[in-house]
């Protein structure tokens, strides 16, 4: 299947919600989270995820972005507050969520095909410690979520044969499995569309700049199917796809699409008085752009951001 | 050779040796547990000076300590994983005591008991030649315990071994799984300790499975060749140890250690080629 078939075939997903829905994706009101030494991470926080969200995370390293998913997987249990997942408590909606997590978290050298790692998708917990599905009805599902992130074909690959921009979208392959109801259309037509959560932490993290267009593209097609919250850096790459954007800094502040004003960045990045390019952003050209910056302070993440 | 009886218990032994070893390496690898394996093989010298000094059962003393031993590692492991880096590196230098430890612990004991001490070196470095039969007995006992936890929390230790993060997420047990798979590991070392001794376990339970996953290319079939591989290594060191008159578990570990070094030339070439 080429580039071109895979983005013009239909998509093997439930058809897009019918409305910002009747019950919130994600609801998190009055919640706070402090490390075991009282160190406070995140402080009265209020958000509202509508279904069909496309919705970006984004802040300093260590401001809260990745404590805020596993709060909301129900990997981490909040000081304060309550945190709802369609309605219910996160651990509850497991079934719902499907989750992404950092790059470094797999281990690259197992020896496993892409298809039985995407098959993992769908485990949950039992009286063995775990199962899921690998039966035909499961290996058809995991090969249609493979051909519409464009990795038909590549299913008997082993993982670590895969390039970064790959394995990312092997991971969303993956995790879309967690669904408890089939997301194909093409055996359900007409269904109820399945309320699904999906979570991504820093999944570009290690992809060059054209894969990262390239890996949020294909995300992109499953926008309006299921709900998707993504941390990243990748503001600039990413910003045309996302329908909102949140800034986590110990508290979250909702933008519109376009909240790319210096403010923001200020906000974002905090105050920057030396010469570097996110200094001459927030001055919004009053001061000419620079060739880089050399003061460490200015790029306290230089590898990921921008 | 082959006509002697010494060699036919080595060689069922190495045999019963390379079902754990294939099983419980190949998680232990895939997993990056060979610290916490080689903090549970030297920790079960303990257990050995128990046995000795108040003249219990060797293989049963041997393995509750060294389980005891690598679950208190394993639980250190868990709650390093819940805080940050810095006690992260507390739990390491812990394990790196309690492997200490418990060695010492089993020297001590061992000077304390009147007699001679000699037949403890065969636990250091491995006695294949002379494993008695209730020894083989119980060798075989945990090969099938081992079978069955496998068969039983398959796709478990699988999702463990792959993505811990992405199995926490999903639900599924991980911290029972961990210690489970700690707990298998115990009793590997255990078994793979008459044949090759404490102090090179752990260069069998890990040579084998990192040379089996370059040409397998699923969790399961890495296990079946590490497995024959340690199979053949043993079998190669017996022989090797026989016709040079050296130390069986010197020996078995040395053939090892040649092909894990032989299986290293061709890529060593490949890269100086791409460099130049």
């Amino acid at each position: 299947m080429s580039i071109e078939e895979i983005k013009t075939a239909p998509l093997p997903l439930a058809a897009p919600l019918a409305s910002a829905a009747d019950l919130p994706a994600v609801v998190l009101s009055d919640l706070a989270f402090s490390h075991e030494r009282g160190v406070p991470v995140l402080e009265d926080v209020n958000l509202n995820v509508g279904q069909g969200d496309f919705l970006a995370l984004l802040g300093p390293n260590g401001g809260g972005k990745s404590t805020l998913l596993r709060l909301i997987l129900g990997l981490e249990q909040p000081c304060c507050g309550s945190i709802t997942v369609f309605g219910r408590p996160p651990a509850e909606g497991s079934r719902q969520i499907g989750y992404v997590p950092q790059f470094s978290s797999m281990q690259r050298d197992f020896p496993a095909s892409v298809l039985d790692m995407v098959l993992m998708g769908g485990a949950s917990p039992d009286r063995r410690g775990g199962s899921w599905e690998s039966g035909p009805a499961a290996r058809e599902r995991a090969r249609s979520y493979l051909d519409l992130l464009g990795l038909g074909g590549l299913e008997k690959r082993g993982i670590g044969a895969l390039s970064g921009g790959q394995r990312q979208r092997a991971l969303v392959a993956r995790a879309l499995m967690g669904s408890n109801q089939k997301l194909d259309a093409r055996e359900a037509p007409c269904a109820a569309p399945s309320p699904f959560l999906l979570l991504l932490d820093e999944p570009t993290a290690s992809i060059d700049p054209e894969g990262k267009f390239c890996f949020y593209e294909f995300l992109d097609r499953l926008r309006g199917h299921i709900t998707i919250i993504v941390v990243s850096h990748d503001l600039f790459v990413a910003s045309p796809f996302f329908s909102g954007i949140v800034f986590v800094n110990k508290t979250v502040t909702e933008l519109e699409q376009s909240g790319l004003s210096p403010e923001n960045l200020t906000l974002l990045f905090g105050k920057h008085l030396h010469d570097c390019p996110i200094a001459d952003l927030q001055h919004a050209g009053n001061s000419p752009r620079h060739e880089g910056c050399t003061h460490p302070s200015c790029w306290p993440d230089r590898g990921n951001t921008v | 050779m082959l006509a002697s009886p010494f060699m036919h218990s080595a060689a069922l032994a190495s045999l019963l040796a390379a079902v754990a070893c294939g099983i419980v390496g190949t998680l232990v690898v895939q997993s990056r547990l060979t610290f916490l394996a080689g903090g549970a093989s030297h920790a079960a010298y303990g257990g050995i000076g128990i046995a000795f000094h108040w003249s219990l059962p060797v293989l049963p003393c041997t393995l509750l300590f060294s389980l005891a031993a690598s679950l208190l590692m394993g639980a250190l492991c868990l709650r390093g994983e819940c805080r940050d880096d810095s006690y992260a590196g507390k739990v390491d230098t812990a394990v790196g005591v309690l492997w200490a430890a418990g060695m010492a612990f089993g020297i001590i004991l061992v000077e304390c008991t009147p007699g001679y001490a000699g037949e403890l070196m065969g636990f250091l470095f491995g006695s294949i030649l002379t494993v008695p039969g209730d020894d083989l007995a119980v060798m075989a006992c945990f090969d099938v315990l081992l079978l069955a936890l496998l068969g039983c929390f398959r796709q478990g230790l699988w999702a463990l071994c792959l993505d811990r993060e992405f199995a926490r997420a999903r639900g599924l047990p991980v911290k029972a799984l961990f210690l489970l798979l700690v707990g298998m590991t115990a009793v590997a070392v255990v078994m793979l300790i008459r044949i090759v001794g404490l102090i090179l376990v752990l260069a069998l339970l890990t040579i084998p499975p990192y040379l089996a996953r370059s040409f397998c290319n699923s969790l399961y079939s890495t296990m079946l060749a590490a497995g024959t591989l340690s199979l053949l290594f043993c079998l190669a060191g017996l022989t090797l140890s026989w016709h040079a008159d050296l130390s069986s578990g010197a020996s078995i570990i040395a053939v090892a250690a040649a092909a894990y070094f032989l299986a290293h030339i061709p890529g060593f070439f490949t890269q100086r080629m791409r460099k130049n």
